[in-house]
C-alpha cells in the first residue's frame, strides 16, 4: 500500500537554510495495518506523513502508494490524496463551512461528485465517526472539542481513503474523549481501513496498535510489533519519549533479578505475569 | 515570493547606524524623504547618492540586499517614468513611427528625476527598517507620538497593536501553510486554473484563518489581563531610549550633508 | 491563603437558558501548597481557577485572595500581582517578538522602574533556565521553551501564587517534563504555591494534593495516595488513574495483599518485591 524506498527529504535544498529531515527511510505498509508512527517534535515524522499523499515529494529515493510512485512526472496527485486521507493536527482548527453537513461535503465536492453522492458520502463518514444525524445541520462552531475533531475526521472519511494517517488524534482530547476516539480508530480499522496514527503518547498508542515504527534522528530507529519496540525502554527514554509506565516496572524487576517476560507492556498483561509468580496469601 | 520583499525587513547587526536611536532615525528618515523631492539638479542628486551609499557601507549591509527592495516596485517605477515622457508638454525628442505620441525633453527629464526620486526614496525607507529591529521602530513611533497623545492620538494602542501584529505574523503565516496543506489533501487546489478559480480556492482557506486568528486574539487578551496590562497609563519600559552623543553627531553630519544636496540646486553654473 | 465560599458562577446562553457551571465550592488553597486540579473537560475546572485571580467574578458566594475580595473592582490589579495564570497555547500568551520583552510586559504594566525590571526579567528567565534565549524570537523556540517564557513572564510579576491551566496539553514528552521540571522546582525551591489544572494523571501524582472536580462540585480531595486508590471514582468521572495503580489495585481484586496507594513506578517495585 505505502512503500518509501532509500527516501530522503531535505528542506530547501541548495540553499545556505538547507536541513536534511528524512535520510534513507525504508518502510512498507500493508493494506489493513493498524501502525503507530512515534517520535518527538522534529524527528521527521510529520515531514514523513506528508510524503504519504504528496504533499511533500522526496528530494531522492521514492514513495510509492498503491503501485504508483509520487515522484513520476504527471502522476495524478489528486489521486494518490484520495487514496490517503491525512488528519492534520488539531483538525477542528481548520473548520470553515456553516454547517457540519456542508464542511464533511467539501472533500467530496471537490471531487466533481453529484449532489447525491456527496449527500451518500457525508452520511457514511458521519456515521463511521460516531456523529448523530442532527448534529449534520449544525453550525460546527456549537459543538463540544471531541465533537468537532469528529466532525473534521470525517472530512477526510468523505474522500473514502484506502488509507487514514491521523497526526496527534487524541492531542488536547480529555481521557474519556481520548478513549472514544481510539476505540473509532480501531473500529475503521476492523472495517478494513489501514490506518497510520501519529503520536508521543505511548499509552495511548500500547492499547491501539500493533505495529510501531519509532523515528529518531531523521530516520527510522525501531520497526516492528508494540513488544518488540517496547522492550528497548532505555533507548526510548533516550530518544525523549516516554514509556507505559507498566514497561518501566518490568524492566526493573528483571534488573533485581524477577523472573518475568520483558515484552509486557499493559496493566493485564502484567497482572496475569505476576499472578504466576505470586502466590495469593491465605 | 513573500521572502523576496525587503522592504520592511530587518537586517540584524550591531553597526553605528543599527545603534542609533529609533527616533532618530525615523526622524532623519522623514528629513531624508523631505529633502530629496526639494533637490533640483543632478549634482544635488550625487550628493544624496554618495552620502546614501555611505550609509549602505557603514551600515554593513550588501548593497545588492538593500536595492532588492526596488524589485516589486520596478513596474511601477517604469510605468511612471513611461507615463512622464510622453505626458510632458515641451520639445519634441523623437516621435513613435506611425502614432501621434511623442516623447519630449522636458518629459524624458522629468522622468529620469522621478526614477532617481523613487528609487532613492525605496532605498531611503528600507535602510530604516533594515538597520532597526521592529521592537525598537514602534518604540520610537510611541514616543514620537506620544506627545500628540493630548489631542487624541491613540499613541501606546498604535504601538501595541503593531507590536501584536509582527509577534503574530510568523504564527498566522505558519498556519496558513497548515490549512493550505489539510485543504489540499481534501482535494482542494491552490496550484492550476485562472486567476478567478484561483482567488475562489481561497476562500474556505479565509474562513478558518480569520476564526483562528480571532480566536488567538481572545486567548492573548485574557493572557495580557492576567498579566496586569490595562493600557498605557502608568506603563514603565525596561528598556529606555537614550540620545546618546552619537546620535547628535550623526544627525549634525546628515544635515549637513543634505543640505548640501539641496543648496546645490541654487548654485547656477552647476547642472 | 485563596479561600472560596459557597461559589457559584453561571451564564445565560443565547436562547436564555442558565447553565451552572460552579455549584457552591468551599475550598481553601493554602501558601505553599501544590495543588492539581483535575476533572474532565466541561467540569468547571478552568472556570474555578479563573477565579481565583479575578478574570471571572463569582454569581453567588465570595472568593477571597488573602483576604482581598474578588469582586472588589479596586482590588483587581492587586489580586492579580499575586496570582499569575498560564495558558495551555504557549503561543497566545506572547505578546513581544523578543523573549527578554515579554517577560518584561508585565512589571512594565506594573510601572516598576526599569533597573528593578531587568532585574525581575534575569531572575524570571534564570528559574526556568531560559536565560540564554533572552534575545531570541519566541516563534523560533520549542514548544516546551515558548510555555517556560510564559511562566517567566508570570515570575516577573512576583506573585505568591501561580495557576497553571493545562500547561503541557499541546506540548510533546521533552516539552512536558521540562514544564514539569520548572513548575516542581518553582515549588519547592521558592515555596510558589502551585495550582496546576490538567488531564495528566500523572502530573497530578506530582502534587501534594488532587481535587477532582465533576459537573461543577469537588467530588474528591486529599492526597495522591488518597485520591488514587478511589478507581471507581475516578474512572466514572472519565480520569485515569496511574498503571502502577492500576496494577496493584488489579492483583488485589484477585485476592493478593497488595498495597493500594501505590503511585511511582519505583513504589510499585518495591511493592511486587515484597509480594514475591
Amino acid at each position: 500500500m505505502i512503500e518509501c524506498k532509500n527516501m530522503c527529504h531535505t528542506y530547501q535544498a541548495g540553499s545556505p537554510f538547507e536541513k536534511q529531515v528524512l535520510k534513507n527511510i525504508n518502510l512498507k505498509i500493508e493494506a489493513g495495518e493498524l501502525v503507530a508512527i512515534i517520535g518527538h517534535t522534529g524527528s521527521g515524522k510529520s515531514t514523513l506523513i506528508q510524503h504519504f499523499n504528496a504533499l511533500l515529494k522526496p528530494t531522492s529515493g521514492s514513495v510509492i502508494i498503491d503501485g504508483v510512485d509520487i515522484s513520476t512526472p504527471k502522476t495524478d496527485l489528486r489521486q494518490i490524496r484520495k487514496k490517503v486521507g491525512l488528519v492534520f493536527q488539531y483538525p477542528e482548527h481548520q473548520l470553515m463551512e456553516e454547517t457540519v453537513r456542508r464542511d464533511i461535503a467539501f472533500g467530496p465536492k471537490n471531487l466533481g461528485l453529484s449532489d447525491e453522492d456527496i449527500n451518500d458520502r457525508v452520511l457514511v463518514a458521519a456515521k463511521a465517526i460516531g456523529l448523530k444525524e442532527e448534529l449534520l445541520d449544525k453550525s460546527p462552531f456549537e459543538l463540544s472539542g471531541g465533537e468537532k475533531r469528529r466532525v473534521a475526521i470525517a472530512g477526510v472519511l468523505a474522500m473514502e481513503p484506502d488509507v487514514l494517517v491521523l497526526d496527534e488524534p487524541t492531542a488536547g482530547l480529555d481521557p474519556a474523549g481520548r478513549d472514544e476516539l481510539l476505540a473509532l480508530v480501531k473500529k475503521l480499522n476492523d472495517c478494513g481501513m489501514t490506518i497510520v496514527l501519529v503520536s508521543h503518547s505511548m499509552e495511548d498508542v500500547a492499547n491501539t496498535v500493533r505495529r510501531i515504527i519509532v523515528m529518531n534522528d531523521e530516520t527510522i530507529a525501531y520497526d516492528g510489533s508494540v513488544c518488540e519496540v517496547f522492550s528497548h525502554v532505555d533507548e526510548l527514554s533516550e530518544m525523549g519519549l516516554s514509556v507505559p509506565q507498566i514497561s518501566l516496572v518490568i524492566k526493573k524487576l528483571r534488573e533485581r533479578g524477577v523472573d518475568i517476560p520483558g515484552d509486557i507492556y499493559t496493566v493485564e498483561q502484567a497482572k496475569n505475569a505476576l499472578l504466576k509468580i505470586i502466590k495469593p496469601k491465605g | 515570493m513573500l521572502k523576496d520583499i525587503t522592504l520592511g525587513q530587518y537586517y540584524p547587526g550591531n553597526s553605528k547606524i543599527h545603534n542609533l536611536d529609533p527616533r532618530v532615525k525615523i526622524l532623519l528618515t522623514m528629513l531624508y524623504i523631505v529633502l530629496l523631492f526639494t533637490v533640483k539638479n543632478f549634482t544635488g542628486f550625487a550628493i544624496f547618492a554618495a552620502f546614501t551609499f555611505f550609509i549602505i557601507y557603514s551600515a554593513k549591509i550588501p548593497v545588492k540586499y538593500v536595492f532588492k527592495g526596488i524589485k516589486p516596485l520596478l513596474f511601477i517605477i517604469l510605468f511612471t517614468a513611461v507615463l512622464n515622457i510622453f505626458m510632458t508638454q515641451g520639445r519634441i525628442a523623437f516621435r513613435i513611427p506611425y502614432t501621434p505620441i511623442v516623447a519630449t525633453w522636458e518629459g524624458i527629464y522629468m522622468a529620469t528625476f522621478m526614477i532617481i526620486r523613487l528609487v532613492f526614496l525605496i532605498v531611503g525607507t528600507s535602510l530604516l527598517t533594515l538597520t532597526s529591529s521592529p521592537i525598537s521602530l514602534t518604540d520610537g513611533i510611541e514616543h514620537l507620538l506620544s506627545p500628540f497623545k493630548k489631542i487624541g492620538v491613540p499613541a501606546h494602542e498604535l504601538a501595541m497593536m503593531m507590536t501584536i501584529a509582527m509577534r503574530f505574523i510568523p504564527t498566522l503565516l505558519e498556519e496558513t501553510e497548515k490549512i493550505m496543506k489539510a485543504q489540499t489533501s481534501r482535494g482542494a487546489d491552490f496550484e492550476t486554473g485562472n486567476i478567478l478559480k484561483r482567488a475562489k480556492s481561497l476562500v474556505p482557506l479565509l474562513v478558518p484563518l480569520f476564526i483562528s486568528a480571532f480566536r488567538r486574539a481572545d486567548e492573548l487578551a485574557l493572557a495580557m489581563e492576567c498579566r496586569c496590562y490595562n493600557g498605557g497609563n502608568g506603563r514603565t519600559r525596561m528598556k529606555k531610549l537614550k540620545i546618546t552623543k552619537s546620535d547628535i553627531i550623526c544627525s549634525i553630519v546628515f544635515v549637513i550633508v543634505l543640505s548640501l544636496a539641496v543648496f546645490a540646486g541654487y548654485i547656477p553654473f552647476l547642472f | 491563603m485563596i479561600k472560596t465560599e459557597n461559589l457559584q458562577y453561571n451564564y445565560e446562553t443565547d436562547d436564555e437558558k442558565e447553565i451552572k457551571v460552579l455549584k457552591g465550592i468551599d475550598l481553601e488553597i493554602h501558601k505553599g501548597e501544590f495543588v492539581a486540579l483535575v476533572g474532565h473537560n466541561g467540569s468547571g475546572k478552568s472556570t474555578l481557577a479563573k477565579h481565583f485571580n479575578a478574570v471571572l467574578l463569582p454569581s453567588g458566594g465570595k472568593v477571597y485572595v488573602e483576604n482581598l475580595d474578588t469582586s472588589d473592582e479596586e482590588l483587581i490589579f492587586e489580586i492579580r500581582r499575586r496570582v499569575g495564570m498560564v495558558f495551555q497555547n504557549p503561543d497566545n500568551q506572547l505578546v513581544a517578538t523578543i523573549v527578554e520583552e515579554d517577560v518584561a510586559f508585565a512589571p512594565e504594566n506594573l510601572g516598576i522602574e526599569s533597573e528593578k525590571i531587568r532585574q525581575r526579567v534575569d531572575s524570571a528567565l534564570n528559574a526556568v533556565g531560559m536565560y540564554a534565549h533572552r534575545l531570541e524570537a519566541p516563534h523560533l523556540l520549542s514548544g516546551g521553551q515558548k510555555q517556560r517564557i510564559a511562566i517567566a513572564g508570570i515570575l516577573a510579576m512576583q506573585p505568591k501564587y501561580i495557576i497553571l491551566d493545562e500547561p503541557t496539553a499541546m506540548l510533546d514528552p521533552i516539552g512536558r517534563k521540562e514544564v514539569l521540571a520548572t513548575i516542581s522546582r518553582l515549588n519547592k525551591e521558592q515555596n510558589m504555591t502551585v495550582i496546576l489544572i490538567t488531564h495528566y494523571m500523572e502530573e497530578a501524582a506530582m502534587a501534594d494534593r488532587i481535587i477532582v472536580m465533576r459537573d461543577g462540585g469537588v467530588i474528591l480531595d486529599g492526597t495522591p495516595k488518597e485520591v488514587f486508590v478511589k478507581t471507581d471514582v475516578l474512572k466514572s468521572t472519565g480520569l485515569d488513574i496511574p498503571q502502577t495503580t492500576e496494577l496493584m489495585l488489579a492483583l488485589a481484586d484477585k485476592g493478593i495483599d497488595s498495597a493500594r496507594d501505590v503511585i511511582t513506578v519505583d513504589e510499585c517495585v518495591e511493592e511486587i518485591l515484597k509480594l514475591i
